[in-house]
C-alpha cells in the first residue's frame, strides 16, 4: 500500500508540475465548455427572441391578396390569419413585409383532390441568417396549419384525408430582387460553406502552427534555426508557407472525404426517409436536390476572389496564432497537439456561430474579433451580402488583428523564448 | 595552390578569402572574437560571471569545465542566441547585436543539437546550403558530403542514423558554409573514439587551412590537450586559468589539464 501511494505522489507529481499538463488537462477543459455554451445560450438566446418578435408583429405584417376574391375557403383563411387584404400583389408587396398570395380555384383544387396553390412573398435582411429562413418556413407551416383548422371547422374535412392539401410557393424579397426558395438556400448555403471550410482550414492550420514549433523543440532543431542568417520575419513567414501548405493539404483531404459523405447520402439515407411524409414546400431540400442547388448556385467570380482572399488571410492569421501558441504552450509534439486542439475549438466558436447565421449582442461580436478567423470571414459575409459600411469596418478589423499578431509574433520569436520556453519561473541554473 | 606562411598550410581553394586578406589576418594582432566581461544571472543565479576572451584568426579556443560551470550559456551568448546581461560580445570589429549578414559567417552547434528526422542528410546539407550560399549551393553539399564521410548514407533520413553520425552530419553542414567563426558546445561528448577522433580532425583542419576561429567547449580534458591553441577553465561561470594547455601543464607541474583544475579548483565544484 505504502509503495502503490508513493509512486501515485510521484506520478501527481510529475504531471500537475508540468505546465502543458496543466493547460491541456486543467485549464482547457474548465474554459472550452463553459464558453461553448456561453456563447450557444446567447446566440439561441438572440434568435429565439427574433423569432419569437417576428410572430409577435406577424399579423400587422402580413397582408393577404385573393386572386378570387369570391373563393369561400380563401376568404376564410385570409380572415383566420388575421392579415389585411389587399387587391393588388404589387402594392402588397411594396407596403408589407411578407404577402401571401392565395391563388384562384383555392376551394374547388381542395374539394377535388388537388393541391390548392399558395404563394408566400416574404422581406428578409440577411438570407444567411438561420433565424429568418426558420420564419420563411415556419410562415409556410403556419399557413398549413390555417387550412386545416378552415377544412375541420367550416367544411368538416378531415384533413388527413387530403395528400397534399396545399401547395406553399415560399419567395424572398432580398434587396429588390425576388428569390425562389431554392435561389434563398443557395445563399444560405455559401454563407454556411465560406463559414464552415474558414473553421475547418482555421482548425487544421492552427494545430499544424502549433505542431511545427513542438516538433523543432522536441528534435531540438530551434538554435539551427534561429542560427540561420535570415531576419525574425523571413523565419516566421517561411513556417507560415510550410505550414500553409500542409494545412492545405489537410483541407484537401477532408474535402474528398466530405464529397464522398454528400455523394452517399441519398444512398445512405434514402432508406430511412421512406415513409417519411415529405413537407411539400419548395424550402425543403434533400441531398439530391441539395447537390443540384449547389451545382446550379450562380456564385460570381467576385464572390469566389472575395472568398479565396478571406480564407487565405484567415488560414495566414491563423497560422500565425498557431505558432505563436506553440511558442507559448508547446514544449513537445504532445504539448502541441493538445493545446493546438483546444485553443482551436476556442477560436473556432465564431465561424460555429456564423455558419447558422445567429446574429449576436455586440459586446460578443466585439469579442469575436480578436479570433483570427473572424474578421476575414466577416468581411467576406459582407461583401458578399452587399454591406460595404460593415464590410469596410471587419476589413479594418481584418488589418489591425493581422499586424497586432505580427508585431506580438516577431516580439515573441525571442530565441531566449523559445530555447527555454517560458516559464514562470526562470531556471534556477543554466550551463 | 598552397601559400607557405609561418607554420601555416592554407588551401586557397577551400578559403572564402583571398590571398591578400588572409596575410593580413596571420599578421594581424587584432583579435577576431572578442567577449568582455559578459554576465548571465537566471533566476538570481549567476550562470556566467565576468566572462572575458579573445580569440584570433585560425586559432581554437577551449573552454573547459565540470557540468554546469557556464559554458553553454557563454557559447549561446556568443552565438546570439542570448543576451548578456553585462558585458559585450565584438566579432570583426562588430558588436551584437548581429544581422543576417554576420550570423551568414557563424556556424554554431549546439550540445544537445536535434536533426530534422525526417529528411535525407543530402536534404539537410541542400537546405543549409542554399539558405547560407544561395547559388552556390552545389559545391558546398559536394564538399560537406565529402567531409562527413558519410557516404551513400546520405541518402537515408537522419532520424536512422546514428549519434556519431548525426553529430559529423552537422559538422560537415556548418563547415560547408565556410564560416568564420565556428561554435561547438561538446562536439564529441557521447561519441566513441572513431567518431570523436574523426571530428576533432575535421574540425582542426578546418580551422587551420580556413584561418577561421573557434570557440570549443568540453568536459574532456585529454579532448582539450588534443586540439586547443589556448583554454580557458571555467566553474561556477568564472574563468580561473587560462593559457595554452602545455603551459598551464608546465605551470602546475602536474601530467594532465585535470589535475590542473583539480588544483586551480581545489577539488570541489
Amino acid at each position: 500500500m505504502r509503495r502503490l501511494y508513493v509512486l501515485a505522489v510521484k506520478e501527481v507529481k510529475e504531471l500537475i508540475r508540468d505546465r502543458y499538463v496543466l493547460f491541456s488537462v486543467i485549464l482547457a477543459p474548465l474554459l472550452v465548455l463553459p464558453l461553448l455554451s456561453g456563447v450557444s445560450y446567447l446566440a439561441v438566446r438572440e434568435a429565439g427572441g427574433a423569432l419569437e418578435k417576428a410572430i409577435r408583429e406577424l399579423p400587422g405584417n402580413v397582408a393577404v391578396v385573393l386572386e378570387d376574391p369570391g373563393d369561400e375557403m380563401a376568404v376564410e383563411v385570409a380572415r383566420r390569419l388575421g392579415a389585411r387584404v389587399e387587391g393588388s400583389v404589387e402594392e402588397a408587396v411594396a407596403r408589407y413585409p411578407t404577402v401571401v398570395v392565395l391563388h384562384s380555384n383555392f376551394t374547388k383544387n381542395i374539394l377535388e383532390g388537388k393541391p390548392a396553390v399558395v404563394t408566400i412573398t416574404s422581406r428578409v435582411e440577411r438570407p444567411y441568417s438561420l433565424v429568418e429562413v426558420a420564419i420563411v418556413t415556419s410562415l409556410a407551416q403556419g399557413l398549413r396549419d390555417v387550412v386545416s383548422i378552415v377544412l375541420i371547422e367550416r367544411f368538416n374535412i378531415d384533413p388527413r384525408l387530403i395528400r397534399t392539401p396545399v401547395i406553399v410557393e415560399s419567395k424572398v424579397l432580398y434587396k429588390g430582387e425576388l428569390l425562389g426558395g431554392a435561389r434563398l438556400t443557395q445563399l444560405y448555403v455559401l454563407n454556411l460553406a465560406l463559414a464552415f471550410i474558414i473553421f475547418i482550414l482555421g482548425v487544421i492550420a492552427l494545430q499544424v502552427g502549433t505542431l511545427s514549433v513542438g516538433t523543432e523543440r522536441e528534435s531540438r532543431t530551434l538554435e539551427l534555426l534561429l542560427m540561420l542568417p535570415i531576419s525574425r520575419v523571413e523565419l516566421i513567414a517561411g513556417k507560415v508557407l510550410g505550414v500553409s501548405t500542409i494545412s492545405l493539404m489537410g483541407f484537401a483531404s477532408f474535402l474528398v472525404g466530405l464529397s464522398i459523405t454528400i455523394l452517399l447520402a441519398p444512398v445512405l439515407f434514402a432508406e430511412g426517409f421512406k415513409g417519411v411524409q415529405q413537407p411539400q414546400t419548395t424550402m425543403h431540400l434533400s441531398p439530391i436536390e441539395l447537390i443540384e442547388a449547389l451545382r446550379t448556385t450562380s456564385v460570381t467570380s467576385m464572390v469566389v476572389v472575395v472568398a479565396l482572399v478571406a480564407i487565405a488571410i484567415a488560414m495566414v492569421s491563423t497560422t500565425i496564432v498557431g505558432i505563436l501558441v506553440g511558442v507559448l504552450l508547446a514544449g513537445d509534439i504532445r504539448g502541441a497537439l493538445v493545446s493546438g486542439s483546444y485553443i482551436a475549438i476556442i477560436l473556432a466558436i465564431p465561424l460555429l456561430v456564423e455558419m447558422m447565421g445567429l446574429s449576436l449582442p455586440t459586446p460578443l461580436q466585439i469579442a469575436f474579433i480578436t479570433s483570427p478567423m473572424y474578421p476575414p470571414f466577416k468581411t467576406a459575409q459582407m461583401i458578399v451580402f452587399g454591406e460595404t459600411g460593415l464590410a469596410t469596418a471587419y476589413a479594418i478589423a481584418t488589418l489591425i488583428n493581422v499586424t497586432m499578431l505580427l508585431g506580438i509574433t516577431v516580439l515573441m520569436v525571442k530565441s531566449e523564448r523559445l530555447i527555454y520556453g517560458i516559464r514562470l519561473r526562470k531556471p534556477r541554473v543554466e550551463a | 595552390m598552397e601559400i607557405v606562411s609561418p607554420g601555416r598550410f592554407i588551401r586557397i581553394e577551400e578559403a572564402i578569402l583571398d590571398p591578400g586578406e588572409v596575410f593580413k589576418l596571420l599578421n594581424s594582432s587584432e583579435p577576431l572574437l572578442s567577449v568582455v566581461d559578459i554576465v548571465k544571472r537566471f533566476d538570481g543565479v549567476t550562470a556566467v560571471n565576468r566572462v572575458s576572451f579573445d580569440v584570433g584568426a585560425g586559432e581554437v579556443f577551449c573552454l573547459v569545465g565540470p557540468n554546469g560551470a557556464g559554458k553553454t550559456t557563454t557559447l549561446r551568448i556568443i552565438a546570439g542566441l542570448i543576451e548578456p546581461d553585462e558585458g559585450y560580445v565584438v566579432f570583426e570589429g562588430r558588436r551584437q547585436p548581429w544581422g543576417p549578414g554576420v550570423r551568414r559567417l557563424i556556424a554554431y552547434i549546439p550540445e544537445d543539437a536535434g536533426v530534422y528526422r525526417n529528411l535525407t542528410g543530402f536534404e539537410y546539407l541542400e537546405t543549409m546550403a542554399r539558405l547560407y550560399l544561395g547559388e552556390m549551393w552545389g559545391d558546398a553539399v559536394r564538399r560537406a558530403a565529402e567531409i562527413s564521410g558519410l557516404g551513400v548514407r546520405l541518402r537515408d533520413r537522419i532520424g536512422g542514423y546514428s549519434k556519431g553520425m548525426k553529430r559529423r552530419l552537422l559538422l560537415a553542414g556548418a563547415l560547408m558554409i565556410n564560416p568564420r567563426l565556428l561554435i561547438l558546445d561538446e562536439p564529441t561528448a557521447g561519441l566513441d573514439v572513431t567518431h570523436a577522433t574523426a571530428m576533432r580532425r575535421m574540425i582542426l583542419d578546418y580551422v587551420r587551412g580556413s584561418v577561421a576561429t573557434a570557440v570549443v567547449s568540453s568536459h574532456n580534458m585529454l579532448e582539450v590537450s588534443y586540439m586547443c591553441d589556448r583554454v580557458s577553465l571555467i566553474n561556477r561561470g568564472v574563468i580561473v586559468e587560462s593559457g595554452p594547455p602545455k603551459e598551464l601543464l608546465k605551470r602546475y607541474r602536474v601530467e594532465n589539464l585535470e589535475e590542473v583544475f583539480v588544483r586551480v579548483t581545489g577539488g570541489g565544484l
